[in-house]
Parts: C-alpha cells; sequence; structure tokens
C-alpha cells in the first residue's frame, strides 16, 4: 500500500489535517464533521484524557486539569502540569498530533505514518526540533516541518486562488498569515521563501 | 482328487481350526493383512488403481463444488459490504449537509424561546407599536401564545427529525455535552453539578449537535 502523506497546521488555537487527493488539499473532518480541532488538552473528572473540543469546554472549570496554547512553550525547556502529572510541551502536543492523526486514519481508512507539519515562520531551531520530536512521539514521521506562510503560498500557487492577507509587488510576493494569535510573514519568490518573520501577540485572538 | 481325500483333509482342517485360541486367530489376520500389504507394494492391481483414481475424482469433485460455494459466498459477502459502505457513506453526505442547516434550524429556534421566555412589547411601551396594532384584535397574551405554538411546532419537528434536546441542568458537569461559560458557587450543592443552562445543547440521532453552554458550581473558587 503506497504511503499515505499528510499535512498537519499544528495551531496555537486549532489545528488541522489535511490530504492532497484528487487534484486538491481537502481538510479532513472528524465523525462529528469538525474540520478543526482546538489544540486544547485536559482530563475529565473520571480521568478520561479529553482532546479539542471537549476540553475546551471545561476549560473555565477545571483550568488546573486542562492545558491550551502549548506550541508557545514548545522548544523551551519546561513541564506542563496536566493534572496529576506533568508533562513536556512535546508530549502535549503529540496528544493533539495523535488525535489528529486518528481522524486521518478513520476517514482515509489506512494508516498514517508520514506526515508535513507546518510552524510559524519565526519558530527557531529548538521549537521546529521539538515540534518534530512530538510528531514521532504522536507515531508520525514528519518527512518536512514547513513554515505556515510557505505552505499558505504553496497551497495558493497550486491553484486554489485564496489565501490570507495577500501582497503582490514587483513579482515579489509577501505572504501574511493572521491566525488565532499569530501573524505571519514570509517573502516568496521564484517559488522560494525569504525574510520569515512575524509577531505572535497581533493575531486576530488576544493572548490570555 | 477324489470326493473322500479331499472330505477328509477338510475335516483334518476343520479340526485343526477348532484347537486354535483367539490370540493366534488374530495374529493369522494380522499375517495376512500384511501380505496383501507386501501384495500391493510389490505389484499394480489395475483394478483397484482404477477405483482409487474414481474415488480420488468425485472427491476432487465434491471438494472443487464446496471451493466454488464458498467462493460465491465470499463474492456475496464482499457485494453486501460493498454496497452497505456506500450506503453509509451516502448516509454520511447527506448527514454532512444537513448538520449545518440543522445547527441554523436550532438558532432560530433559540431566537424563538427567548421570545417566549421574555416580556411580550406592551402598547404602553412604543407609541410607534400602538399605532401599528391599532384595531387589531391581539393581546400580549395572544402575542405569547402565537410564539409558543410556533416554537411547539419547531420543536416537533426537530424531534421528527431525531434533534432532542440534551438535559444537563441539575446533573454533573459532562464537557462531552456542555460547554462551561460560567462559574457560580452554592454551598448547598454539589461541586461541579450545572446549575443554569444559559443555551440549549442538542444531540442529533445520539450525537452531539451542539453542546450546552452552562454555568456550573463551584464552591472552591
Amino acid at each position: 500500500m503506497k504511503d499515505i502523506i499528510v499535512g498537519i497546521d499544528l495551531g496555537t488555537t486549532n489545528s488541522e489535517i489535511a490530504l492532497y487527493r484528487d487534484g486538491r488539499p481537502e481538510v479532513l473532518a472528524d465523525d462529528a464533521g469538525r474540520v478543526t480541532l482546538p489544540s486544547v488538552v485536559g482530563i475529565s473528572d473520571d480521568g478520561a484524557l479529553l482532546i479539542g473540543e471537549e476540553a475546551r469546554n471545561q476549560y473555565l472549570l477545571h483550568p488546573e486539569r486542562t492545558v491550551r496554547s502549548v506550541k508557545r512553550r514548545m522548544g523551551r525547556d519546561e513541564k506542563v502540569q496536566l493534572g496529576d502529572r506533568e508533562y513536556t510541551p512535546q508530549e502535549i502536543s503529540a496528544m493533539i498530533l495523535r488525535r489528529l492523526k486518528e481522524i486521518a486514519e478513520t476517514r482515509i481508512g489506512q494508516p498514517v505514518r508520514k506526515a508535513v507539519i507546518t510552524v510559524p515562520a519565526y519558530f527557531s531551531d529548538a521549537q521546529r526540533q521539538a515540534t518534530r520530536e512530538a510528531g514521532e512521539i504522536a507515531g508520525l514521521e514528519p518527512v518536512r516541518i514547513l513554515n505556515e506562510p510557505t505552505a499558505a503560498a504553496l497551497t495558493y500557487e497550486a491553484g486554489q486562488h485564496e489565501g490570507k492577507g495577500t501582497a503582490e509587488s514587483l513579482g515579489m510576493r509577501c505572504w501574511q498569515g493572521m491566525t488565532g494569535r499569530v501573524f505571519d510573514r514570509l517573502g516568496i519568490k521564484d517559488g522560494m521563501g525569504f525574510a520569515p518573520g512575524g509577531d505572535r501577540g497581533r493575531g486576530v485572538e488576544p493572548k490570555h | 482328487m477324489n470326493e473322500s481325500l479331499k472330505q477328509s483333509l477338510v475335516e483334518q482342517f476343520r479340526a485343526h481350526l477348532d484347537t486354535l485360541d483367539d490370540d493366534t486367530e488374530l495374529e493369522m489376520m494380522a499375517d495376512a493383512d500384511a501380505i496383501a500389504d507386501a501384495d500391493a507394494d510389490t505389484g499394480t492391481d489395475l483394478h483397484s488403481l482404477y477405483i482409487e483414481m474414481a474415488a480420488l475424482r468425485s472427491e476432487v469433485r465434491t471438494e472443487s463444488r464446496l471451493v466454488k460455494d464458498t467462493l460465491d459466498l465470499v463474492r456475496d459477502v464482499v457485494g453486501r459490504a460493498e454496497t452497505e459502505r456506500a450506503r453509509v457513506a451516502e448516509l454520511e453526505r447527506e448527514a454532512a449537509l444537513l448538520k449545518p442547516l440543522l445547527i441554523d434550524l436550532i438558532e432560530v429556534r433559540d431566537r424563538l424561546a427567548a421570545g417566549v421566555a421574555g416580556p411580550p412589547p406592551t402598547a404602553a411601551a412604543s407609541p410607534w407599536y400602538r399605532r401599528m396594532l391599532r384595531g387589531a384584535d391581539t393581546t400580549a397574551d395572544a402575542w405569547r401564545e402565537g410564539l409558543r405554538m410556533t416554537l411547539n411546532r419547531f420543536d416537533r419537528v426537530l424531534r421528527e427529525r431525531g434533534v432532542v434536546p440534551v438535559d444537563v441542568v441539575s446533573k454533573p458537569f459532562d464537557p462531552r455535552l456542555a460547554r462551561a461559560v460560567g462559574t457560580a458557587a452554592d454551598a448547598g450543592l454539589e461541586n461541579g453539578i450545572v446549575m443554569q443552562e444559559v443555551r440549549s445543547g442538542f444531540l442529533w440521532e445520539g450525537e452531539l449537535l451542539r453542546p450546552a453552554d452552562v454555568v456550573v458550581n463551584k464552591t472552591s473558587q
């Protein structure tokens, strides 16, 4: 069976998993038809692991056993408290990635082992390495860690004429992605990305 | 050989056989089988071979029939599985199309429910409204009753479509069914009990369509 490579947007607020098939990218939905998975992990009253919307639902009530925005801690040498245990940011991210992997496997009907994971253009080497480790913990081989604006530009170039805040001048494009809490930008010329930059606090959603 | 001699030899052989015990008899039978096997090893009995071949051919034919029946059964099962998978995929497609519509309908229902629960428009409150209702045979109660009837009709349609409200009030908070949008403290209540439903949640054919927004008791704030 041919290996499938999925694309994962491991976001600060929400995460998504997509597959390129039949000539176009398709964001895969879970059983409930939801295409975005809140990047939130929690432990319920009965000790069950909650990932996504269910974890977000209990955040206000049980912030001590709910973790969100773990992406902002990636690459740092610190632990994240979740219930009675401590986890590394990579382990928490791996839980989200594992859930996304399950969604894809259910939707596609075959195992998923390889993924391209996107990260903000401003991510350091340590943060990229932590993202790679999270993928490996989740049972995925991260074949590429891709800058988010590069991924957006590639999607645009593939004929999907939809983008987030695009600008074009002198044959050079500047891609600006403004998602939950991150403002991201990258210059593109001749299919190559350059001058990545951005701001973590300039997204549409305020910092908490 | 004359008859009397033959008779005499037979009598002697019979007398000899009578003297033999059961064990000796069994040994002789085994010897006879061994001799027959030896004969079979040393020579080819075409008649026996033909019989064996015929039996073998019959057996192969029977086995072939069994294999064919099994293959037909497997094909039938695979065909049914394909049909079922296509049916499930079709249902999923329909559900995916219907779900956003149902959520939108529930939003409209929320407005109706808010209208029924809220205060009715009063003629005294608005001169414009008073002018609009001039001569009309209506009252605040009739207005509210009309809204209630519409709401009931709405709920019935939703129920017929398998959409039912989630029952969460006075029960332990379940993040799979409800979203905590606020907390309140009531020492008389157990911690984690849903005190108020700010917005109703709904299930569709047993699956969550929309979580309820709830206020939960949290005494240890």
